[in-house]
C-alpha cells in the first residue's frame, strides 16, 4: 500500500517527466485492475495480464488527464479494455470464442453455482461490444456513466444514450420486463440509472 | 432463480482477490520496464504514445476485426440461392431474391411512409411476444404522451421462471424517453435525411463520419445504424420520421442482407446485418419484426405498435 498523498490527477500529471509515479498509482489501482480482469478473462489471465495494463499505460502517459471524478481508474481501464482484446486475439480461435472482450467461460464458473450458467450471456450476447463493456462498467465496476464514458473514450450524451439501450436490449433477452405487481422493479432502477 | 439484469450482473460481479505473488510480480515486471526504459506495449496490446482513447479511435480498436467486411458491402448486390420450401419457424430462410439492403430499406421506407399520422395521439402502443422457457408471453405496452405508462403482461403462469413474475397491469417507468429524446423532440426531428442523419449521430454521440465511410470509421456506422432501428421500435416516430430513418438506414454503408426470416408466429421478413447486429423487416409495411434473431436468447417479436386513445387500469 502507498502512502504517497498525492491525488490521482497529480500523478498523472507528473507520468511524462517521472514514469516511477506509475508505482504508485499501481500500490494504488492494482487490485482494482486485477478485479476488473478477472471479471473478463478469468484470474490466470489477470494476474498474467496485470503488468501488462500499467506497462502499456506508461507507454500511453503523455497527454492523460485524470477523469472529474479525480481518479485514474477510467483510464486505466480504458487501457485495460484494450489489453484484453489483444490477449484474446492472441488465443486459439477454438480457445475463446471471437468475442474479443470476454472469456464467457470465466463468467459462467461465477454463476454456476446458482445455476445461471448460460443465462447472463444470453442477456449479454446481442449487445455490441461497446454497449456491454458500458453496461459492464457500471454493473461490475462501479462507474457512473460519466466515468464509463471517460474509460470508452465517448462522450456522456453517448454513454447515456448506450446504456439505455444496453439495457433495455439485455432485459429484453432476458425475458422482457419482469415486473412484480405494484413493483415495476427493472424500469425503475434502470431509470434511476439513467437518471444518475 | 434470479429474475433480473441486476441480479444476473450481480452475481457475476464479485471475483476473488489477486493473490499476493500476482500481485507482487506484476509490481516486478512493472519496476523492470521502468528500470529499462522499455515502456512499448506487447504486440497490439495498446495505442501509440500519447494518443490513448481519443473517441474515434477507441471505436476504430472495437471495430478493427471486422472493417474488412463492413466497409463496403452497401452497394454489393447478393446473390442469393432459391429459397427453400421448408422454412422452419424463428430460423433465416433461403432469400429467394436479389437484394441490396438499401433496396430494402428504401422499400421499407416507402411504406412506413404512406401510413396515416397520428399527431394528437394521447399514447403510443406497442405489442411484443416472446418465448420463454418454452412458451409464448405477450407484453402490450401504453407509453402515454406526456410521460409514464402501463405494461400489461399476459401469459401462462409460472412463479419459479425468469419469464414472467407477474401478470397483469402495472405502471411503466417514471416517465419514459426514446434513447434522447422525448414524444415532441421527436416530432420535431428534421425529415430529410441529408438532415437527419447528422443531427442522429450528434444526439446519440456517434462519431460524425463523411461518405464514403472509411475503415477507421466502421464502428461508428454500426453505432448509428442501430441508433436508428432503436428510434423504429417502440418509439412514436411519426411517418414522414419513420421514412427518413429507413433511408437514413439505407445511406449507412456495410449492411447485409443476410437472408428472409420465418418467426415463430409464420411472419417473414427480409434479415438485415451491420457487425454483429442484425434486424429483421418485413419491407412491406416498414415494421421491424425483430432484433438480434440469431443470439440464441429469448426471441422478441414485436407484433404491431400505432396509437391509442387510453390505457387500461392497472391491476392483475
Amino acid at each position: 500500500m502507498t502512502g504517497d498523498s498525492r491525488s490521482d490527477g497529480e500523478l498523472l500529471a507528473g507520468l511524462p517527466r517521472q514514469p516511477e509515479l506509475m508505482g504508485v498509482l499501481y500500490e494504488r489501482h492494482a487490485r482494482a485492475v486485477f478485479r476488473y480482469l478477472a471479471r473478463r478473462a478469468g484470474r490466470q489471465a489477470a494476474e498474467d495480464l496485470l503488468s501488462e495494463v500499467f506497462i502499456t499505460a506508461l507507454s500511453a502517459s503523455a497527454r492523460v488527464v485524470a477523469h472529474d471524478s479525480g481518479s485514474a481508474l477510467p483510464w486505466l481501464y480504458g487501457i485495460a479494455l484494450n489489453v484484453l482484446r489483444a490477449h484474446f486475439r492472441r488465443q486459439p480461435a477454438a480457445g475463446v470464442a471471437r468475442d474479443l472482450g470476454m472469456d464467457w467461460d470465466a463468467v459462467d464458473d461465477r454463476l454456476d453455482a446458482l445455476a445461471e450458467r448460460g443465462r447472463l450471456r444470453a442477456a449479454l450476447d446481442g449487445l455490441a461490444d461497446s454497449d456491454r463493456e458500458l453496461l459492464l462498467l457500471v454493473a461490475w465496476e462501479g462507474f457512473t456513466p460519466a466515468e464509463a464514458a471517460a474509460a470508452l473514450g465517448i462522450t456522456q450524451v453517448a454513454a447515456r444514450s448506450r446504456l439505455h439501450r444496453a439495457r433495455k436490449r439485455a432485459m429484453k433477452a432476458l425475458g422482457k420486463f419482469h415486473a412484480t405487481p405494484g413493483t415495476p422493479e427493472l424500469m425503475t432502477t434502470f431509470y434511476a440509472q439513467e437518471k444518475a | 432463480m434470479m429474475n433480473s439484469l441486476d441480479e444476473l450482473l450481480a452475481a457475476a460481479g464479485p471475483v476473488p482477490d489477486i493473490s499476493p505473488d500476482g500481485l507482487s510480480n506484476g509490481r516486478a515486471a512493472l519496476n523492470a520496464a521502468l528500470s529499462s526504459g522499455h515502456f512499448a506495449p506487447a504486440a497490439g496490446a495498446g495505442r501509440k504514445p500519447g494518443s490513448w482513447l481519443s473517441g474515434p479511435r477507441a471505436k476504430a480498436l472495437i471495430g478493427t476485426a471486422a472493417v474488412t467486411a463492413g466497409a463496403a458491402a452497401a452497394a454489393i448486390v447478393i446473390a442469393v440461392p432459391p429459397s427453400s420450401p421448408a422454412v422452419p419457424a424463428g430460423s433465416p430462410a433461403n432469400p429467394a431474391a436479389t437484394l441490396t439492403a438499401a433496396a430494402v430499406l428504401d422499400q421499407a421506407a416507402q411504406a412506413a411512409g404512406s401510413q396515416p399520422g397520428w399527431p394528437n395521439a394521447r399514447y403510443w402502443y406497442s405489442e411484443d411476444k416472446y418465448t420463454c422457457g418454452g412458451q409464448l408471453y405477450t407484453d402490450k405496452i401504453w407509453i402515454y404522451r406526456y410521460g409514464n405508462g402501463v405494461v400489461e403482461k399476459t401469459g401462462p403462469r409460472n412463479s419459479d421462471s425468469i419469464c414472467v413474475r407477474g401478470l397483469g397491469t402495472f405502471p411503466l417507468y417514471p416517465a419514459y424517453v426514446f434513447g434522447p429524446y422525448t414524444w415532441s423532440q421527436l416530432y420535431a426531428l428534421p425529415t430529410d435525411p441529408a438532415r437527419l442523419e447528422p443531427r442522429l449521430m450528434a444526439d446519440h454521440g456517434d462519431t460524425v463520419y463523411q461518405h464514403p465511410v472509411t475503415a477507421a470509421q466502421w464502428a461508428s456506422q454500426q453505432a448509428s445504424f442501430e441508433d436508428v432501428m432503436f428510434q423504429l421500435t417502440d418509439t412514436p416516430a411519426p411517418p414522414a420520421l419513420r421514412e427518413a430513418l429507413f433511408k437514413v438506414a439505407a445511406s449507412i454503408p456495410g449492411v447485409k442482407v443476410t437472408g428472409r426470416y420465418t418467426d415463430s408466429l409464420g411472419r417473414t421478413g427480409t434479415a438485415l446485418r451491420l457487425g454483429s447486429y442484425t434486424m429483421v423487416v418485413d419491407p412491406a409495411n416498414g415494421l421491424i419484426l425483430d432484433e438480434n434473431p440469431d443470439t440464441g436468447s429469448s426471441t422478441i417479436m414485436l407484433i404491431t405498435e400505432g396509437p391509442a386513445a387510453s390505457e387500461p387500469k392497472l391491476g392483475g
